[in-house]
């Protein structure tokens, strides 16, 4: 089970892969040199490869939303480098998608649900009829083409995550990250968008990272899970996931998902 | 027996509770006035009588020198505060992008904030002369501290998950601005305009009654310039000012709670209005 992280993964045919996101020695210090200095990530090393799902998982505490703030270009890492597509981030590249666990707050609640879904594509500059289109063929695809003219606020927390990640997903970005995304939704919502976050995965061709602290979550959904120490975090392990096709009380009692679960538990849990 | 449910008579019912003690507290208001002066508690010469004012203000109400007076006002009020609003909007943003800025500059805001808008009355006047200018720079300087401080405060109050939502969506420049920054600091600068509105008002006044522009306020000092026989005349002309504040903060409530539908405190006053029918 024990891999060590690599930055050169080969697939199935043996042809080598170019990863869509590389972190190599990720280092990020909070208030370097004052009193109040603070290590938040020690060294995260690892790749994602194109059309992967991969979850990052590890115990409270562990900068998980640090490392995604430095994946995702909102934050500098202290040492190390962030390339995307083959490029060092600088800034909040263009073919990336965020959903962020508090919709509440990230959906803008001056908009309706189709001004937020279509504030990225007026952002790069779609005409106003293309706009639109994709704007309903996506809300469509999360199963809400109904409530585009209402606000997110009138709208349950499952389905305004809906809109959060239709919004993520309008711009067509190579990679769609997330963080804790269903941690504020109940338990059968949360079955929902997971199963949902795997249709749209599949038919927007987008390579998924997620960041959660749920590792039957992180089992069910990924590809690879990658194992973050206690802080200051460094990568414990990265663990392949083999499940083939999901169907949430199937593969939930599978026995693969099992013996991924408690070793993944083992990882975790601070003994 | 129980009636059948009549919505009819219950808005009925329900506007009478609601409209009645008001008016009820203003009858007898006016009626303590009337008494007062009838039996020369207050002398004419003080203080008209409730009737005679109220006579006055309805002749002033049908003559064109009221609603002149009523338009001078009202237009140093709006330029002024247009003025105001948009210079508060552009620099407090500007000073608000920065923490160096915003800390540099704090200090010089307080001070000029702290400067009463009526003490730089005389060297406006003697710069500027009894004009509608003189009124709007008045207004727009004395309203422009106060309302700037609320934009800085809006703007840097911006929750950092919209904030970064807007970097991750790559809205950026004027958009970001407009779309974002505005709704997001728009609860300070409604607050900051409804205030404003107020101040503007006053300062209008008083660049009339004391600076000699034109306007209400100049009108309440021709009033009392004209002796005793005019003060009925010149109360008529204070009530319309009372008036002219009582509708222009009602204006201001109503497009704030036009333009604020999807802020938080509007959605709860709206869901406890529904619970309590």
């Amino acid at each position: 089970m024990t891999s060590t992280p690599t930055i050169s993964v080969s697939n199935t045919q043996g042809k080598p892969i170019t990863p869509i996101l590389d972190v190599d020695s990720l280092r990020k210090v909070y208030n370097q040199g004052a009193a109040n200095e603070n290590l938040a990530i020690d060294s995260v090393t690892f790749s994602v490869n194109k059309g992967e799902f991969l979850c990052i998982v590890g115990p409270s505490g562990c900068g998980k939303t640090t490392l995604l703030r430095t994946i995702s270009g909102l934050a500098k890492p202290t040492v190390g480098t962030v390339q995307f597509e083959g490029t060092t981030l600088t800034r909040v590249p263009d073919g990336l998608g965020v959903v962020f666990q508090d919709y509440a707050r990230s959906l803008y609640p001056w908009m309706t649900n189709l001004q937020n879904v279509s504030l990225p594509l007026k952002a790069r500059g779609m005409k106003k009829a293309e706009r639109l289109r994709r704007t309903h063929e996506v809300l469509d695809s999360v199963g809400l083409s109904k409530v585009a003219n209402q606000y997110p606020w009138q709208l349950s927390g499952g389905m305004q995550q809906r809109v959060a990640i239709a919004r993520a997903l309008s711009y067509k970005p190579d990679l769609l990250l997330m963080d804790e995304p269903f941690a504020s939704v109940d338990a059968q919502t949360r079955f929902d968008l997971e199963d949902l976050i795997l249709k749209v995965r599949a038919e927007y061709g987008v390579t998924v990272v997620l960041v959660t602290h749920d590792i039957d979550e992180a089992v069910y959904l990924s590809d690879r899970i990658v194992v973050l120490s206690k802080g200051p975090s460094h990568v414990r392990e990265v663990v392949p996931v083999e499940l083939g096709e999901r169907e949430q009380l199937a593969t939930r009692s599978s026995d693969g998902f099992l013996t991924l679960r408690n070793h993944l538990l083992e990882l975790v849990m601070p003994r | 027996m129980i009636g059948p449910y009549n919505s009819e008579v219950d808005d009925v019912s329900f506007a009478l509770k609601r409209v009645l003690p008001p008016v009820l507290v203003i009858v007898f208001i006016l009626a303590i006035w009337q008494v007062l002066t009838v039996t020369k508690v207050f002398s004419e010469t003080q203080f008209p009588t409730m009737t005679s004012t109220m006579a006055a203000l309805g002749n002033a109400l049908v003559s064109p020198i009221l609603w002149q007076a009523v338009g001078a006002t009202l237009e140093g009020w709006i330029v002024g505060l247009i003025i105001a609003s948009v210079l508060a909007l552009i620099v407090g943003s500007l000073l608000a992008s920065s923490t160096l800025a915003f800390r540099a500059s704090a200090a010089t805001i307080e001070v000029f904030k702290s400067i009463p808008a009526v003490a730089i009355l005389p060297i406006v006047i003697l710069v500027l002369g009894s004009t509608m200018n003189m009124k709007i720079f008045l207004i727009s300087f004395g309203v422009f501290w106060p309302l700037l401080i609320q934009v800085i405060y809006g703007v840097r109050s911006m929750d950092p998950t919209v904030r970064d939502t807007a970097k991750i969506l790559g809205v950026r420049g004027v958009r970001r601005f407009l779309v974002v920054t505005m709704p997001s600091a728009a609860p300070y600068i409604a607050t900051g305009l409804r205030i404003a509105s107020i101040g503007a008002l006053i300062l209008a006044v008083v660049a009339e009654l004391v600076g000699g522009a034109a306007g209400i306020g100049r009108n309440i000092l021709i009033a009392e310039n004209g002796g005793s026989a005019q003060y009925a005349l010149m109360y008529a002309y204070i009530i319309v000012a009372g008036f002219l504040g009582i509708i222009l903060t009602g204006l201001f409530t109503l497009i704030e709670t036009r333009v604020m539908h999807w802020h938080e405190s509007q959605r709860n006053a709206r869901s406890n209005e529904e619970s309590a029918k």
